[in-house]
This record gives C-alpha cells, sequence and structure tokens, in this order.
C-alpha cells in the first residue's frame, strides 16, 4: 500500500517538539505540585485565629527575599540570553551564559542559607517553637538538663533497667545491675559543677510555672555567663502562637523551591559540561530551550512565594 | 435453606437450560442475573438484611423516608436499563450472513436521555437539602436544646468519655469541678430533641447511633455539635465509625432514653455516687459536693 | 531504522517509505539488542505493556490473598485460616489479630487501587495500545516508559518490606487519615510501616507520572497521517484524558504524601491539632487542620476513581462496537461526557467527606456536582445500550465481559446515588454499601472490562487466541461469584454494618448477618479460585493458543492492521487514516467491517457510505 493521496505523511499534531511539549506538560504537574503547597499555607493560614507576622519574632529578612527575587530574575534573563546563543551559534557565548546563570544560582541558595541559619539559630524549626509561656519554661528545662547531661543518664538509666528486665540469663545479671547502680548515682549526683543552687532554683520554678518569663530569661543569662556549658541552651523568647505552623509552611515551600534550584543547577551543569567539551551544537537547542523553561518556572514559583511567605 | 432459595434455583437452572437450548444462553444469563438482583432484594427484608427496624428519630424517618425514594428511582432505573439491555441480547443476537444496522447515533435521543436523567438528578438532590441543613447547621437546631447541651461527649481510643454538667447547671466548655463523667454510657431524655457536644482527644471517631441513623464523624481540635431526638425508651448502640487504631471494632458504647424525670434522677444518682468518698455514705457526700466541690473527685 | 528513530519522527517515516520493508525485518537494525535489553529494561512499549500486565496480574493474586484474609476473619473471627494464613500471615499463627486486620484491608486495598487497577488500564493497556491504535512506532519518551514500569517496583518493595518491619504494615485504611496516619503511637501500623507506606505511594506517583506526560505528549503529536481527534477511538479518548486526569490530580497527593511525612519525621504539623494526647504520649504542639488531609486526598483520590474507570469505559466502547458489528452509537456525546466525567471530577471530591465536620454548606455544593457527575456517565450507559441495540451481537469472551462491566457498572453507579445523597449518606457512609458500591464499580465494572480487554487484544500481543471455552467459564464463575461477594453488601450496608471493623458481631444488632457473610466468603473464596482459569489461559495461551492473522476479529481499528505480535516500530508501513474506528455494517461493502486505512478511491466513494 502506498500513500500520498493528498494526504500530508506528516504526523498529525502539533508543530512542537515532542521534547518541548512533553516539558510543558511536566511543568503543569509541577504547578499542581506548589498548588497544594500553596493552598494548605493558605488554608492553615486562613484557618488559624493568629499567625505570626512580626519580622522579629520570625526572623524573617524581607531584603533578602527582595534580592533574592532580583537574582532569579536575572538568571531567567541570562539563561534565556543562553538560549539564543545556541540558537544563533554563539556556543562559547551560550556556555558563558550559562556558568553566570550557574553563578546566579549560587547566590540564590547562599542567600537562603542565611536566612535558614537565622532560623535555626533562633530554633524557629518546626515543631520546636514554644507556643505558651509554660512550653517556654519546659523547653528551657529540657534543653537545661541535656546541657548537664541528665537527659542522656535518663535514657541510659531506662534501656538499662529495661535490659535486666528482659535479660534471663543469671550469669550476666550481676554485671547489669552494678552497671545500673552506677547510673543511678550519678543521676543522683549529676555534675556538682553545673548544678548549682541557681541552676536548681531555675529549673524548680520553671516546671512549676511559677517564674516570669523575664525573670528566668535573666537567670539563664546569669547561669549562661557563669557556665559556658549552658550555651548551648537556646535564649528564651516569647512564646509565638502559630509559631510551629508558620515554620512548617515555610520549610516546606521554600525547601521544596530550593530542591527545584538545585536539580536546575544540575541541568546547567549539563550544559556547561557539553560547552567545556566542545560538544555543545545546534542540536542542543531545545535541550537549552527546555531547561530554560524549567528555570522559568522555578523563578515563577519564588515570585508567587515571596510576596505569600515575606511580605502578607 | 428456605423453600424460596430452592424455588430460585431450581427455576434458574431452567432458565439457563432453555437458553442453551434456544441457542440464547447469555441473553438467559443476563437476564436471569438482572432479575435474581431484585428478586434477593426484594426477599432480603425477610431474613432481616435491611435496615434495622425502623428509624427511631424523626430524621431518621426522614432519612429513611428518603432512602425509600432513591430506592424506588433507582430499581426503575436498573430495570428499564436491564430491560433494554436484555431485549437487545435477545433480538440481537449474532445471526450469520445478516448485517447489523448502519447508525452512528440519533441527536433527539441524546438530547432526552441527557435531560430526563439531569431533571431527575436535579430533583433528587434538591429535595435532600432541608434535611441535610436541619441536620449540620447549627442554627437550625431547637433554641433550647442548642443552648442546653446534655453532654460533652470526647471520643478517645477506644472509648466514649461522657460528661453531664450538674443537674440544674449549664455544660461549659471547660470542664467544671462539679461535672459529672460517665465512659461509654450516654443517657438522653427521650422525645425531645438533644444537642451533644462530640470532640475527640486524639484521632478521628465516628459518633454513629445507627437506630437513629445518625452519624457525626469526631475531628481533634473541633467541637461539633449534634441534634438527635430519640423517639423510644430504653437503650440502643452507640458505634464508632471511623477507623481508628487497632481497637476500632470495640469502641462500642449505649445509648439509653429515659424519661426526663428518670433522666433527672440519674444525673442526681451519677452525682451522689461520683462525690461517694466511700466513707461517708453516699447522701451526706452529695449535700457535702454540693456545697464544696471537690476537684480530685474527678478523673 | 525507525526503532531508534530520534524524537523527530518525520524522518522515521522518510525510511519506512522507502524501504518498505516487511514487519519481522524490521528487528534487525543495526546491532543485537541483549536480552536484558530486550525483555527487561525495554523501552519498547509493547514490551512494558506486557510487563505491566503480568506484574499487575501477579498483584491482584497478592492484593486477592489479602482479601481473602479480610474475608476469612469476617466469616470466622479470631480462628485460623487455612494454607493461605500459613503462607501470608504465619508469623501470626495464622490467626488474623485485630491489628493485622487493619493491615491487611489497608494492604488489599492499597495493592488493589495502586498495584492493581491503575498500573492494569494505564500501565498496562495505555502502553501497549496507544502507539498501535494511533499509527506510532513508539511512544514519544520510551526511556521515560521504561523508568515508568521500573518505578513501579520499589514502590511494590516497600509495600512488602512494611509487613515486616516493627509494628507492623501501614494500618490507616487506604485513606490513611491523619491524626491516626501521622502519630507514630496511634497505631502499631503507623510506626515505620506508615513511613514505607507513604514512600511507596510516592514512587508509583514518580511512575504514573511519567507515564502520564509521555502518553498526552504521544497522543498529541504522534497520530499516524489522517488520525484527527475525532477519529481516534474511544480507547484512546478515554487514556488521553485519564492521562490529563492523573498528571494534574497526582501532584497534589504527592505533596500532601510529603507533608505527612514531614509531620511523621522532622516534626511540622500540617495535619496535627494541638493539644491532643494519642495513647498517653506528650500532648501534641502546633495546629495543623486534620481536615486538610482529607481535602488533599480526595481532591486526588476522587479523580483517580475516574482513573480507574475511564479506560476500561474506552476499552469496552471498542468491543461492544466490535462485536455488535456496529458503529459505536454516539460517537461524540461518548466522547463528550468522557471529558464531562473528568472536569467535573475534580470539584466532586468532597462527597467522601459529607460528615466529616466540613462546612455544611459544602455538602450542598458537592451534592448537587455529584449528581450531575452521574448525568454523563448515564449518556454513556444509554450510549451502548444504542450500539448493541440493532447490532448482530456476538457473544466472544470480550462482549460477555463487556456486557457484564455496563450492568455491573449500573449497579455500582446507582448505589453511588444513595450516598451522593447527603442525608442518606448520614446513614450509610462508612458502612458496607460503600464497600459494595466500589467493588462494583472497581471490580465489576473495571476489572470485568480488563479481563475482556485482555482476550480482546492477546492475540495482538502474542499472534495466537486464548481459548474461548475456559474464557467464558473463568467469566460465569467470576460473575456469579462476584454477585454473590458482593451484592450481599448492600444488605450489611443497610443494616448498618460499618467498614473496617475486625469483629462486627461484637455488636448485638449485627449478630444475625454472621451466616450470610460466611456465604459471602466462600463465594470470594470461588472467584479467588476462578482467577487461576484466567491466569492458565494467559500462560498456556502464549504457548499453545491457536495462531491467527493481523485482524482476529475483523476489527476497524490501527492495532488490527499490525503483524501479530508487531515487531519493533510496529507498522511495516506508516498507516494513513481515512475514517473514524467505527465503521462496522457499512452498506454497499462485501464485509461488514471497513479498516481505518482501508483506501476507496474516489470513484467508488458514492457507493460507500461514510462515518465520520
Ligand atoms: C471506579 C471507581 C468509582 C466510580 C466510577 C464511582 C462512581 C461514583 N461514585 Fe464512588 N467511590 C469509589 C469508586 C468509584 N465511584 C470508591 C473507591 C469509594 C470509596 C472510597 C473509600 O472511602 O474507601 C467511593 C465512594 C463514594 C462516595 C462516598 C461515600 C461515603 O464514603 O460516604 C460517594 C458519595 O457521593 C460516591 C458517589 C459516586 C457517584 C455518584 C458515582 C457516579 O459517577 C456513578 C454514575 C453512574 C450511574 C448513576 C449509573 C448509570 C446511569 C444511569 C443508568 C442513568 C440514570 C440514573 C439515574 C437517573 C439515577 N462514591
Ligand atoms: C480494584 C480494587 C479492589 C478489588 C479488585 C477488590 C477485590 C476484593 N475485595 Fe476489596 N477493597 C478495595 C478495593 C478492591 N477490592 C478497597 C479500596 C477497599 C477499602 C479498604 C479500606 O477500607 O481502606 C476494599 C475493602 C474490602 C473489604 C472491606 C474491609 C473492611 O472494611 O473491613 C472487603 C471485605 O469483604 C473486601 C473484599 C474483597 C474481595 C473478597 C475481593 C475479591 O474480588 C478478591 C478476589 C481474589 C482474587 C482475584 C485473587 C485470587 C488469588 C488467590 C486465591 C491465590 C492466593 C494467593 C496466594 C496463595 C499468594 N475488600
Ligand atoms: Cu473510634 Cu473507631
Ligand atoms: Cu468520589
Amino acid at each position: 500500500m502506498t500513500h500520498g493521496h493528498g494526504v500530508s505523511t506528516l504526523k498529525m499534531g502539533v508543530p512542537i517538539p515532542n521534547a518541548k511539549l512533553g516539558m510543558w506538560l511536566f511543568l503543569g504537574t509541577e504547578i499542581m505540585f506548589f498548588t497544594a503547597f500553596i493552598g494548605t499555607y493558605i488554608v492553615v493560614r486562613l484557618g488559624s485565629p493568629g499567625w505570626p507576622t512580626d519580622t522579629h519574632v520570625t526572623h524573617i529578612n524581607i531584603l533578602a527575599g527582595a534580592i533574592n527575587t532580583f537574582v532569579l530574575i536575572c538568571s531567567s534573563v541570562s539563561v534565556v540570553l543562553a538560549h539564543e546563543a545556541v540558537h544563533q551559534g554563539y556556543f562559547t557565548k551560550a556556555k558563558n551564559l550559562m556558568i553566570l546563570t550557574l553563578v546566579l544560582a549560587c547566590v540564590f541558595l547562599g542567600i537562603k542559607s542565611f536566612e535558614y541559619y537565622g532560623k535555626f539559630q533562633h530554633d524557629i524549626l518546626p515543631g520546636h517553637v514554644p507556643e505558651s509561656n509554660q512550653q517556654v519554661l519546659d523547653k528551657m528545662v529540657r534543653e537545661l538538663d541535656v546541657a548537664t547531661g541528665l537527659t542522656a543518664l535518663r535514657q541510659r538509666q531506662v534501656s538499662v533497667a529495661n535490659e535486666l528486665a528482659k535479660e534471663t540469663n543469671e550469669e550476666r545479671k550481676p554485671r547489669l545491675k552494678a552497671e545500673l547502680d552506677v547510673v543511678n548515682t550519678n543521676v543522683s549526683g549529676i555534675s556538682k559543677k553545673l548544678e548549682t543552687p541557681e541552676f536548681n532554683d531555675l529549673r524548680r520554678k520553671a516546671l512549676a510555672g511559677t517564674i516570669k518569663l523575664d525573670d528566668a530569661a535573666k537567670a539563664l543569662e546569669k547561669l549562661q555567663h557563669d557556665h559556658p556549658e549552658f550555651k548551648v541552651v537556646h535564649e528564651i523568647h516569647k512564646p509565638i502562637l502559630y509559631g510551629n505552623l508558620f515554620a512548617s509552611t515555610y520549610f516546606l515551600m521554600t525547601g521544596f523551591h530550593a530542591l527545584h534550584v538545585i536539580i536546575g543547577m544540575g541541568f546547567f551543569t549539563h550544559i556547561i559540561m557539553l560547552g567545556n567539551a566542545g560538544r555543545l551544537g545546534f542540536e542542543h537547542g531545545t535541550l537549552v530551550e527546555n531547561y530554560g523553561l524549567y528555570w522559568h518556572f522555578v523563578d515563577l514559583v519564588w515570585i508567587f512565594l515571596f510576596p505569600l511567605i515575606y511580605i502578607i | 435453606m428456605s423453600p424460596w432459595l430452592i424455588i430460585l434455583s431450581l427455576g434458574s437452572a431452567a432458565v439457563l437450560l432453555a437458553g442453551a437450548l434456544t441457542k440464547k444462553f447469555w441473553p438467559a444469563f443476563f437476564g436471569l442475573s438482572a432479575v435474581a438482583t431484585v428478586g434477593i432484594s426484594v426477599l432480603a427484608p425477610s431474613y432481616r438484611w435491611w435496615l434495622p427496624g425502623g428509624a427511631q428519630s424523626p430524621m431518621g424517618t426522614e432519612i429513611d423516608d428518603l432512602f425509600y425514594m432513591i430506592l424506588i428511582i433507582t430499581t426503575v432505573t436498573y430495570i428499564a436499563v436491564h430491560v433494554v439491555l436484555i431485549t437487545a441480547l435477545i433480538k440481537f443476537s449474532g445471526k450469520p450472513g445478516v448485517k447489523a444496522s448502519f447508525s452512528h447515533g440519533s441527536h433527539a435521543l441524546e438530547v432526552v436521555w441527557t435531560i430526563v436523567p439531569a431533571a431527575i438528578l436535579l430533583f433528587i438532590s434538591l429535595y435532600q437539602i432541608d434535611v441535610w441543613m436541619r441536620f449540620r447547621n447549627f442554627a437550625t437546631f431547637n433554641r433550647h436544646s442548642r443552648e442546653n447541651p446534655v453532654a460533652e461527649v470526647t471520643a478517645r481510643q477506644f472509648e466514649w468519655r461522657i460528661r453531664y454538667p450538674a443537674p440544674g447547671k449549664k455544660l461549659m466548655q471547660k470542664p467544671q469541678p462539679d461535672d459529672l463523667y460517665t465512659v461509654n454510657d450516654l443517657h438522653v431524655p427521650f422525645g425531645e430533641p438533644v444537642v451533644i457536644q462530640l470532640r475527640s482527644e486524639d484521632v478521628l471517631h465516628s459518633f454513629f447511633l445507627p437506630h437513629l441513623r445518625i452519624k457525626q464523624d469526631a475531628v481533634p481540635g473541633a467541637i461539633i455539635p449534634v441534634q438527635f431526638q430519640a423517639n423510644f425508651e430504653g437503650e440502643q448502640e452507640l458505634v464508632c465509625a471511623e477507623l481508628c487504631g487497632w481497637g476500632h471494632y470495640k469502641m462500642r458504647g449505649q445509648l439509653t432514653a429515659q424519661r426526663k424525670s428518670e433522666f433527672d434522677k440519674y444525673l442526681r444518682d451519677l452525682q451522689a455516687r461520683q462525690s461517694d468518698d466511700g466513707v461517708s455514705g453516699g447522701r451526706a457526700a452529695a449535700v457535702v459536693t454540693q456545697a464544696t466541690p471537690k476537684a480530685e473527685n474527678h478523673p | 531504522m525507525s526503532t531508534h528513530a530520534p524524537a523527530d519522527t518525520a524522518h522515521a517515516h522518510d525510511d519506512h517509505d522507502s524501504h518498505g520493508h516487511a514487519a519481522h525485518d524490521s528487528h534487525g537494525h543495526g546491532h543485537e539488542l541483549s536480552f536484558f535489553q530486550k525483555y527487561v529494561f525495554s523501552t519498547d512499549h509493547k514490551v512494558i505493556g506486557i510487563q505491566f500486565l503480568i506484574t499487575t496480574l501477579l498483584m491482584l493474586m497478592v492484593g486477592g490473598a489479602l482479601a481473602l484474609g479480610v474475608r476469612w476473619q469476617l466469616a470466622y473471627r479470631f480462628s485460623t485460616m487455612p494454607i493461605v494464613g500459613q503462607l501470608v500471615f504465619a508469623n501470626e499463627g495464622g490467626q488474623i489479630s485485630p491489628e493485622f486486620y487493619t493491615m491487611l484491608f489497608t494492604m488489599h486495598a492499597t495493592v488493589m487501587i495502586f498495584l492493581v487497577i491503575i498500573p492494569i488500564l494505564a500501565g498496562a493497556f495505555g502502553n501497549f495500545l496507544i502507539p498501535l491504535m494511533i499509527g506510532a512506532d513508539d511512544m514519544a519518551f520510551p526511556t521515560l516508559n521504561m523508568l515508568s514500569y521500573w518505578f513501579m517496583w520499589p514502590a511494590i518493595f516497600f509495600f512488602g518490606l512494611s509487613f515486616f518491619v516493627e509494628g507492623g504494615a501501614s494500618s490507616g485504611g487506604w485513606t490513611n487519615y491523619p491524626p491516626l496516619s501521622a502519630i507514630r503511637a496511634a497505631a502499631p501500623g503507623s510506626q515505620d510501616g506508615q513511613t514505607l507506606w507513604l514512600i511507596g505511594v510516592t514512587f508509583i506517583g514518580v511512575s504514573s507520572m511519567m507515564g502520564s506526560v509521555n502518553y498526552m505528549t504521544t497522543i498529541i503529536n504522534m497520530r499516524a497521517p489522517g488520525m484527527t481527534l475525532f477519529r481516534m477511538p474511544m480507547t484512546i479518548w478515554a487514556m488521553f484524558i485519564t492521562a490529563i486526569l492523573q498528571a494534574f490530580a497526582l501532584p497534589v497527593l504527592t505533596a500532601a504524601g510529603f507533608m505527612i511525612l514531614a509531620d511523621r519525621t522532622i516534626g511540622t504539623c500540617f495535619f496535627i491539632p494541638g493539644g491532643l494526647t494519642v495513647n498517653n504520649t506528650p500532648t501534641t504542639v502546633g495546629g495543623g487542620q486534620a481536615l486538610l488531609w482529607q481535602h488533599l486526598f480526595w481532591f486526588y483520590s476522587h479523580p483517580a476513581v475516574y482513573i480507574m474507570l475511564l479506560p476500561a469505559m474506552g476499552m469496552v466502547s471498542d468491543m461492544l462496537s466490535c462485536f455488535s458489528r456496529k458503529p459505536l452509537f454516539g460517537y461524540k456525546p461518548m466522547v463528550y461526557s468522557i471529558a464531562a466525567i473528568a472536569g467535573l471530577g475534580f470539584i466532586v471530591w468532597g462527597h467522601h467527606m459529607f460528615i466529616s465536620g466540613m462546612n455544611p454548606a459544602l455538602g450542598m455544593t458537592f451534592m448537587i456536582s455529584t449528581m450531575m457527575i452521574a448525568l454523563p456517565s448515564a449518556v454513556k450507559t444509554f450510549n451502548w445500550l444504542g450500539t448493541m441495540w440493532g447490532g448482530n451481537i456476538q457473544f466472544t469472551t470480550p462482549m460477555i465481559n463487556s456486557i457484564a462491566f455496563v450492568s455491573m457498572f449500573v449497579v455500582g453507579g446507582l448505589s453511588g446515588i444513595f450516598m451522593a445523597a447527603v442525608p442518606v449518606d448520614i446513614y450509610i457512609h462508612d458502612t458496607y454499601f460503600i464497600v459494595a458500591h466500589f467493588h462494583y464499580v472497581l471490580f465489576g465494572a473495571t476489572l470485568f472490562g480488563c479481563f475482556g480487554a485482555i482476550h480482546y487484544w492477546f492475540p495482538k500481543m502474542w499472534g495466537r487466541m486464548m481459548n474461548e471455552t475456559a474464557g467464558k467459564i473463568h467469566f460465569v464463575i467470576s460473575f456469579i461469584a462476584f454477585n454473590f461477594t458482593f451484592f450481599p453488601m448492600h444488605f450489611l450496608g443497610a443494616a448498618g454494618m460499618p467498614r473496617r471493623l475486625a469483629d462486627p458481631y461484637n455488636y448485638p444488632y449485627l449478630e444475625h448477618l454472621l451466616p450470610l457473610n460466611q456465604f459471602m466468603t466462600w463465594s470470594a473464596i470461588v472467584m479467588g479460585f476462578a482467577q487461576f482459569i484466567l491466569l492458565a489461559n494467559f500462560f498456556l495461551s502464549i504457548k499453545y493458543g491457536k495462531r491467527v492473522g493481523r485482524n482476529p476479529w475483523n476489527a476497524n481499528g490501527l492495532e488490527w492492521t499490525a503483524p501479530s505480535p508487531p515487531g519493533h516500530g510496529n507498522f511495516d508501513i506508516l498507516p494513513v487514516v481515512y475514517r473514524g474506528p467505527y465503521e462496522y455494517a457499512t452498506p454497499n461493502l462485501d464485509v461488514d467491517y471497513f479498516p481505518q486505512t482501508q483506501y476507496v478511491p474516489v470513484e467508488q466513494r458514492v457507493n460507500v457510505a461514510h462515518g465520520h
């Protein structure tokens, strides 16, 4: 059977290469992926009676976010220029523009890590934020106990006791018992050096909730001054209502965005390596364009995240 | 085996045999399946494979009515579709040398069979809204019962904790020292609408009164008012209908509906028992408690 | 050459034209493929399709064995289960504990939905049929296609592994509502088993994602000349719209899965409200929303139930038309109703949450949208009837399975109307009525449709027929046993028997249902064993089936013009399409079929009626 009776021998479809069409469709699925996060953010935020918006409390740095927005937009421009350069056959120029894009992406991640660092330092992490006065004090006690070594000892105590209870071999029991005794004496005589009267006083009052936050902060500061070992205890800040939910959404959204940035950096490295090997050619036009499309998407997500998280 | 079943199976065998003999086995097979489906549904209630008795609350009765209405509509639809299907199978089973009719469809038919079901479906949904709003919309609840919930029911793995206000008092959101507590045993006055405040302490549960056709999920972090009216005197099951862990199947409670006077007496007895310190005798203690509530008596 | 055609397909076809080589020659390009490249890590859509098919059939066994565990417990509670008990949960002494029961139905549903129904429709039939039916030589992205198959295996591995970790497999139901699934202390199965479940579902998600992007691209961009959109078979339309549904609904589940994973591992609190004490653990902090998961989950999983139905609808339309020897009734309304089901499918998710305590006004809107989604289903049902009416019906195995599809779908669909009515759903929500509903649509409709499709396209896969008698015996036993197992569930539901109950007879008002449940269990066992007939027929026919040529059913579709089995690259020559796939019984033709590729010279055209 031959054909050609006025029917085009070309395939039916849209005049776009498969790879590019596939990329567009993939980005459609990505949009839904981030829509789920952004939708969640909106729902939990509107559904919560309160939300921490004070940047001193949340350690959100609007300036850093704004700079990052600018950096990403620049990188989107450079990636477009790189594609243009491949199109016109200026492969070295294309490679250099790709390097520029990669550097801009690194700058973005650098600034992002600086912001993350601030949050880690103040312990604005999901599940770590006290939301009531008592939680502030409890958290301080918990960290004090870790600093003195009490927590570790207690855990040891429990595990040795469990082992002893389970042990059926009579011969091994005395050794376990002896160990338990040691642990027990250690628990009672825990680090004499750290456990001073001030320490005990602060700990007791905090557990009972009979101390004001300001006073506790002062006492803690003094303790830390006298015993540098207590420096690991986070400074006391006011309870942040809905701080955990805030931290959850913040880290999830920016985290998945950062992951996409890192994947994009992998793409750029691919092109740069092709360029270095001297193999970058016209046939990579669609590839560079696809990487660029992806990068625009990453950029676009950020343009949504920035006002949502930083400004509103 | 009941005689019905024997007759049914013999009849089926006969139909299939006749079908096979007349080269109409498949129409007979599918026809039989449709007839059997309808037939067993007709028989089911006589085996008590059906609603557990008539609904014992006014809302439940309305729900039953809606259920039956949909049952009628769907049964008619089912029969109609199958009559057409089986007729087609009989009339048009393949004969050698015959060509099928050449038709790509009919615009008129498409319009008809879009609009008719659309009308039916729209009718069903609009017809249901009222009952739904009365079940779920707090504002439509009976004013008195809305303002005086009988109890707070807190679900937890795997029991129902019930908190009543002390006789003569209102249920407060926060537990009060003189509140009364029971586990898995909910008493309400019958013949009047009552409201309970439903909560959960850990995971999702669902407050299900099958005989009253009432069901509401208990959601941690939320307080959901549920209104119902018991139209019976006595005890009924309270079931947990939302998977809540390994013990979900045994999270069983009881609803006791009693005369208002008996209900009040029940609460007073509960109060007496609860404040009994085991030494001074229930009665004396009750008096003491009313004067000076002792917080430590309450779990 | 067609094998290694670059994405730019126009070239490949020029090659075709100039060489015009026979099918089996098309194997012999350039270099030999190793065994691994040919059968294991193959990028040929047909091999991948068959890999999917065999994998899902095996998974059907696994899911079925778990279901039989469920059924055993419901009939003979807490007693040792024969054979399967020893094989599958010997460490429980073959006895089902309440904890284990929750794992059984959770993993039964997980396996059936994520490893059987979705992959058999999209993965197996989608892969095998799409390029053949649109006249392409392969998928747009063959390597991605291969990956999509291999991404299923980590999921199978993690699901399997989860039975052996501390606490056992996930036990929150396949819906995994938090906080039960988010807090480790809430249930034994909420420990590592739950985490593995989430990881497994993520893998499945990625696999489906790759598949659907591939299908969409292929269908949009790689159709043979003349294959306009409205000449595509219903199967392709269904696959196309399913892929769209999948692509835009699934990422939401993936995202939600990450959130719950984060809740479980790094201390976030999206779905965990503050102030809970679960199983005597410290009070939770934070203030998430438990219902949020349900919204996200059903935003995917409602469209997913149509993902689990539409391709079967498409394939059944093809089979019904072929074996009625009559054009499909109302082709365009059929296409539009698939599109409408897909579109409406995105706005009805709330009907799973009527009783969850969400805003009552939402309940109302979701009820109306849900009722409206029955409308396109009605249109489809009536068009199938219209297709058979006036036909010349041939009761082959594919046909009887397709008729069963229509009949069972109507039962399952009509029970959906009860649940869509909110007040009625107050009572029947979370009872066996629901269980009846979805087994009717999932097994009664989809799986019978798949049984039919397996018999129908088997000759294309292997060049041999499956045994018709065995096929009919399998059908009769499965059909009867299926109805015996699942129809009584409507009655259980009406009697108020809640689902997911390890021991329903704990409640006195359900005690009298025990004998009925025992009857259902034995029916299920019979049904399970009937599947061995299918398996035996399938595997034996590969070797011993009757050899047939390209078009054993005298059907019209493009796939029947390719050799059976098609070689690498599918078609001997690029097919050109002149009409739609349903021109059966065209007047003035000697035969009662009229293949899509058959060219009619101009001077004869007046005599031959033309369809679309
Ligand atoms: C393939 C899968 C599939 C399909 C196609 C459907 C189709 C439908 N489903 Fe179903 N559904 C499930 C799978 C499916 N469902 C699953 C798995 C669950 C449970 C999940 C879980 O909780 O575990 C579920 C649960 C479920 C619920 C939640 C119940 C609850 O938990 O309380 C509801 C409620 O509205 C519902 C409704 C419907 C409706 C209205 C349709 C409609 O699309 C049906 C339309 C078809 C017809 C109506 C029949 C043909 C039409 C006619 C013959 C025309 C005339 C009809 C009339 C005039 C009435 N389904
Ligand atoms: C496509 C989906 C699908 C399919 C095909 C099935 C098939 C079956 N299901 Fe289904 N089921 C679901 C999806 C499905 N199910 C879902 C989504 C749920 C909800 C879960 C939840 O609540 O979270 C559910 C829940 C569910 C319940 C309710 C549990 C409860 O709520 O407590 C029951 C009870 O009877 C049940 C029974 C069955 C039976 C008997 C089959 C039979 O059809 C199975 C027949 C058997 C086979 C086809 C295989 C035969 C194999 C052998 C006999 C070989 C033995 C194997 C070895 C030795 C390795 N299922
Ligand atoms: Cu509580 Cu189920
Ligand atoms: Cu649904």
